[in-house]
């Protein structure tokens, strides 16, 4: 019971960052091959501040959002304000999270390569209270005229200029946002495996988080959150498979880009499912 | 070419230049835009009409000159200023929210100032109440422009018409919040119509203006829409200005038949 329960922890946590980058590339409409930098960037601070001065577990999780919030402006003021095109865009914040784990390693207070081991306090509660938190806040926001801003810029950035959108302002906000919620997801998982180590927060975690949002639909949020937990919780109930585990995972994602290239709920959500007539 | 405007002008432009790489698209262009009219900016492929747009709405920044929006510097401006400024427009390819309702499409320039992010966090009354507003405003010109059965339907479903109705709608949204006169610029408006939609909507058009009180410049290739509707025309040929006045004078301009027909040339021995 304590494995399944786990496994379901961490495809919870993994949830909460996949719901950051949904607001991100699905709503606003630019790729991130970095944002594992933002989870570890939460991981890192809370985690730093429990182990070497204890600080209580509430305030390094709001630590750990506003450190993963504010070092989102570090890249993003510089590339936003020049307009980088999406897929330059997925680059410059890749060598961003590159950058990361290289200062991450060899700073003594994260006890660089070797990893640092927190106290294992993210229970439960901690973990689905946030997750509960995040959706209710995520949804309220994306239901306000900022989601309207963000699919706008997603749809067409010019006709969007053209509609007195501050571009910059609303992409920065957008990452702002989705880094945050990486940071969260970043504190609960650092404080659930009570050990975290530079080589957890790369491309091939921000690949991950990324394959989810596109396989659970551009432009929705139910989709994202559901194929984060499967994506999660898959290679787990696929141990028995061995060796063939990763490669059926692949299959899983070719079969999803071939039978559903939108994504198992692209620009919809799945409350709109169960209503009779499309809004 | 720098000439001087009498202070009835809402928009000024002056002697505005925009070169890409060596083409010289636009080369010391200046007019200027009458407060309440209707002005037509025609001339032959590859004038540099929609560059003259893209330069007053800010999407390229001029090599040179200025652009001056009812006294107020718009040339180094960004985009979504200008906006404010009281300019707003509409594309030569139809440049709408696809996947957005029209109803959506035209709250989005309502949207774009508002209340801070923290209230949208956790839904407050106050933005609630702001939303409401927003759509009430954005249905009241949809019901104006007759697109109020559409309102709940996918932009993208519409016929070719009424995007273009709906693209006017938005244009129009922009500057439903801003204090004194709005300059509207439209691009193309009756390109891929017939002879019985583009009269149509030359009389949405009129309408629009005497509804909205908003001054006009539009870049159309339907010569009669242009005669028919506007208060002053402005031909450009290779980045300059060729001529300048009423449309009857405008029509009968032998500069401007040559350079839409070419010169006569001497026959071949």
């Amino acid at each position: 019971m304590d494995y399944e329960l786990n496994v379901v922890m961490l495809a919870c946590i993994n949830m909460i960052a996949v719901l950051g980058l949904a607001v991100f590339t699905g709503f606003t409409g630019l790729f991130s091959l970095g944002h594992a930098a933002f989870v570890g960037i939460g991981a890192y601070t809370s985690g730093v501040l429990t182990y070497h001065w204890n600080v209580p577990f509430f305030f390094a999780l709001l630590a750990g959002v506003a450190a993963a919030g504010l070092s989102s402006l570090i890249i993003g003021i510089p590339t936003l304000r020049a307009k980088l095109r999406s897929d330059y865009f997925a680059i410059s914040i890749l060598g961003f999270g590159e950058a990361l784990r290289v200062c991450l390693e060899n700073l003594s207070v994260t006890n660089g390569a070797r990893g640092l081991s927190v106290d294992e306090l993210s229970n439960t509660a901690w973990i689905l209270g946030t997750l509960a938190f995040s959706l209710l806040v995520t949804r309220n926001f994306l239901k306000s005229r900022f989601g309207a801003l963000f699919v706008a810029i997603r749809e067409d950035p010019i006709a969007a200029e053209m509609a007195g959108i501050d571009l910059f302002r609303m992409r920065l906000l957008s990452l702002v946002v989705s880094a945050g919620l990486c940071g969260a997801s970043g504190v609960l998982l650092a404080h659930r495996l009570a050990f975290i180590q530079p080589v957890m927060f790369t491309l091939t975690q921000s690949t991950q988080l990324l394959a989810s949002v596109i396989a659970g639909g551009i432009g929705s949020l139910s989709g994202p959150v559901i194929v984060s937990f499967v994506f999660t919780a898959l290679p787990e109930m696929l141990r028995w498979l061995n060796m063939w585990r990763l490669p059926a995972y692949g299959l899983l994602l070719v079969l999803i880009m071939i039978y559903r290239p939108q994504g198992l709920l692209g620009y919809r959500e799945l409350s709109d499912l169960f209503r009779r007539r499309p809004r | 070419m720098s000439r001087d405007f009498p202070l009835a002008h809402l928009l000024e432009v002056r002697d505005l230049s925009r070169s890409f790489g060596g083409i010289h698209a636009v080369e010391a262009l200046s007019f200027g835009v009458t407060q309440g009219g209707i002005t037509g900016l025609i001339g032959p492929n590859g004038a540099g009409k929609t560059t003259v747009f893209n330069l007053i709405t800010g999407v390229y920044r001029p090599t040179a000159g200025t652009i001056r929006m009812n006294g107020f510097d718009l040339t180094e401006k960004r985009p979504h200023e200008i906006v404010r400024a009281g300019v707003s427009r509409t594309f030569q390819n139809i440049r709408l929210f696809n996947r957005m309702t029209c109803l959506e499409n035209v709250m989005v320039p309502l949207f774009a100032r508002g209340s801070s992010a923290l209230g949208a966090f956790f839904r407050t009354p106050f933005v609630r109440k702001e939303e409401k507003q927003a759509r009430e405003a954005a249905l009241a010109v949809m019901d104006r422009m007759g697109l109020v059965e559409a309102a709940h339907r996918p932009a993208s479903t519409l016929p070719y018409g009424l995007q273009r109705k709906l693209e006017i709608a938005r244009a129009l949204a922009c500057g439903l919040s801003i204090q004194g006169p709005r300059l509207l610029l439209l691009d193309e408006p009756a390109a891929g119509m017939n002879d019985a939609e583009t009269r149509e909507l030359g009389e949405v058009i009129l309408k629009v203006q005497k509804d909205f009180g908003v001054t006009m410049m539009l870049i159309e290739h339907h010569i009669d829409l242009v005669m028919a509707i506007c208060t002053h025309v402005v031909v450009m040929d290779r980045g300059s200005l060729l001529a300048e006045g009423p449309p009857q004078e405008i029509r009968n301009d032998e500069r401007v038949v040559a350079a839409y027909l070419g010169r006569p040339k001497k026959k071949r021995i």
